[in-house]
């Protein structure tokens, strides 16, 4: 920015030229993201209150998408409910399980101790390969594998059968953990690496364990990263369907679905009728979630914001 | 005043706790170290199970799902039979026919697909990050606090409404259109661009406006070479990650089959017969499988010593 004298004041010149190749570079994504996430999420929001008609246009029905959903998810053996709980054990569990151990691993890897090379490649594998060809592996294995334990005298189900639906949950968030290493892996450590080698030399000398070193100096240099990831991760929990589709295709049981998957089949099956009859009602379904997903998003962002040590 | 004796007990008691943590430190590392272990065994058994199972005729395999393969009764054709079965076919209204989509025009649907969103989608962030990072104007504030809220408002159940979206504007199936219009500028490769932006040192800036270089030639010629080997580590994870991607082909471009999605119809396919041995779905899998791990290997140094992510803060 140009400054420019008049008299005694100081006045800031806005070049003419470099506004206009500022907004020449602007314009092109503002203009994508007014249709495709502003338009299209107002789209979502105005579908909620509309139901396709016969002549597939569309007429405004009030809250009765919302009153249908809502009749779904109280009824008896409601398969919205259990989605909707799914989603959130699931996210629980694969939390209260990754959070300490993706600090432990990716300080392990940092540290480059034995085997760290090793587990950051196959730590990226599911990228690498496709996580779609891993869980199809994946199901082949286990289909396979009572065969190998019989011959040993080990009883055990096959877990990915259709008809052994009541442990697919646990399967899926099993398998969801095993397959999420890649930010221990990759991430963190190069964060890691990026802390002065000097802050970590003096507490050494100063008698500080490894575990010391981690807890008083790494984690906190971490947090802002760790913030991200949890808030992003909060985000999804209603969006995210997991590896259901990939494992089970369209044949999830209901009490392994979730919120994600249960959009998804609605929208893109067309073996259980015209996926656009149910476009209104994912969308009020959609909003009540977001209903709940926003502020808990917040809320988690600025919590971990105020635990982050660098905002002291 | 602390006795000689006391302050030498204390000294001993200060060194067996430091001992003691340096003891549970190291226990910690052998239990990481065995962790790892049978995380890398885990995968190691899985894959070589399956390059094992794939060479296998279907009786053996039924036979002995996990036994070493009969070296002298190795099936290739499994690799060249899974090849020729990873064929789909589309019905096109407008063409009023079936088109067929075998391994190579799906192989060239996923490299269209993933080279094009995947650098479409980093140009974006370009579009947007160097402006953000490189220049102070009206409006950049409300721009950095948008691009944030964007990362953190989950968006549920509007993929009704984007579909709808796209078939009323006549994008819905249509790969090129696709590809210029579902990569937004803002999201994390916008933060990590953006940074990077920053990062570059303006005197390179100010020695190029002394030469005369306009504020184009300065991108171009100053501040995207700086920023291009994380731009190019961006890519190479998104091309990665487009290639393998099968739900959007299967939601929004069905009639471009890539190779994941191909792999989705044929499991389909496999489950109900068609004559499809366990041994040649295998196969079928390491044939997928192939192509993205050549790619990965020929970028992954570059990926894994320049991808970090920081905060949500400028």
């Amino acid at each position: 920015m140009e400054e420019k004298v008049i008299g005694n004041q100081i006045k800031k010149k806005f070049p003419w030229k470099e506004r206009i190749f500022i907004w020449a570079l602007l314009a092109y994504p503002l203009i994508q993201l007014a249709i495709f996430y502003f338009y299209v999420n107002i789209s979502a929001f105005t579908l909620a209150f509309k139901e396709l008609n016969v002549d597939m246009s569309y007429k405004w029905v009030g809250f009765d998408n919302f009153v249908k959903v809502w009749a779904d998810f109280v009824a008896p053996n409601s398969q919205l409910m259990t989605a909707f709980f799914n989603s959130i054990i699931k996210w629980l569990i694969s939390f209260t399980i990754r959070t300490p151990m993706v600090f432990l691993l990716s300080y392990y890897v940092y540290k480059r101790m034995p085997g760290a090379l090793f587990f950051r490649i196959v730590a990226m594998l599911p990228t690498i390969i496709s996580s779609f060809v891993i869980s199809l592996i994946f199901k082949s294995f286990m289909s396979n594998l009572p065969k190998l334990l019989a011959t040993y005298g080990v009883q055990m189900p096959n877990v990915m059968a259709i008809e052994n639906s009541q442990y697919h949950f646990g399967v899926s968030v099993i398998y969801a953990i095993w397959l999420s290493w890649n930010t221990a892996a990759i991430v963190y450590p190069n964060r890691m690496n990026s802390i002065d080698g000097s802050l970590i030399e003096s507490a050494q000398l100063e008698g500080c364990s490894l575990l010391q070193e981690l807890w008083y100096i790494i984690i906190p240099m971490l947090i802002p990263t760790f913030t991200t990831y949890t808030v992003l991760g909060v985000s999804g929990i209603f969006s995210d369907s997991g590896p259901l589709f990939a494992l089970w295709s369209y044949r999830v049981a209901p009490e392994a679905s979730n919120i994600g998957y249960f959009i998804f089949n609605k929208t893109t099956n067309t073996g259980g009728g015209d996926p656009t009859l149910w476009y209104s009602y994912v969308a009020a379904l959609g909003l009540m979630t977001s209903v709940i997903s926003v502020p808990l998003t917040f809320g988690v962002k600025k919590i971990l914001e105020k635990a982050d040590p660098m905002n002291d | 005043m602390i006795s000689l004796k006391k302050k030498t007990e204390n000294k001993i008691v200060s060194s067996e706790k430091n001992q003691a943590k340096h003891i549970i430190a190291k226990a910690v590392m052998i239990f990481l170290g065995i962790f790892i272990l049978l995380y890398i065994l885990s995968f190691l058994v899985m894959i070589l199970w399956t390059l094992n199972s794939s060479l296998k005729g279907d009786r053996l395999f039924t036979k002995e799902p996990f036994g070493l393969l009969d070296f002298n009764d190795i099936r290739w054709e499994n690799y060249s039979i899974a090849f020729n079965k990873l064929t789909n076919s589309k019905f096109f209204e407008s063409l009023n026919d079936y088109v067929y989509f075998d391994y190579w025009k799906m192989f060239l649907n996923s490299f269209l697909f993933a080279a094009g969103t995947a650098g479409m989608g980093i140009f974006m962030n370009f579009l947007v990050a160097y402006p953000m990072g490189r220049y102070d104007f009206p409006g950049k504030k409300f721009l950095f606090n948008m691009a944030i809220l964007l990362m953190v408002i989950p968006v549920v159940g509007n993929m009704s409404s984007s579909l709808y979206v796209r078939r009323v504007l006549g994008i819905y199936d249509n790969m090129f259109l696709h590809i210029i219009t579902a990569s937004g500028g803002f999201g994390m490769n916008f933060m990590l661009i953006y940074g990077a932006v920053k990062s570059v040192s303006g005197s390179y800036v100010d020695a190029a406006k002394i030469d005369g270089a306009g504020d184009f030639t300065i991108m171009t010629r100053i501040s995207l070479p700086m920023v291009f080997p994380l731009m190019f580590c961006l890519f190479m994870i998104g091309f990665t990650g487009h290639w393998n991607d099968y739900s959007t082909i299967l939601v929004y471009l069905p009639s471009s089959p890539n190779l994941a999605y191909g792999l989705h119809l044929f499991r389909s396919t496999a489950t109900t017969g068609d004559g499809i041995t366990d041994p040649q779905v295998l196969a079928a899998y390491i044939l997928v499988a192939i192509p993205s791990t050549i790619f990965w290997c020929v970028g992954q140094s570059f990926v894994l010593e320049n991808y970090t992510v920081g905060g949500l803060k400028e």
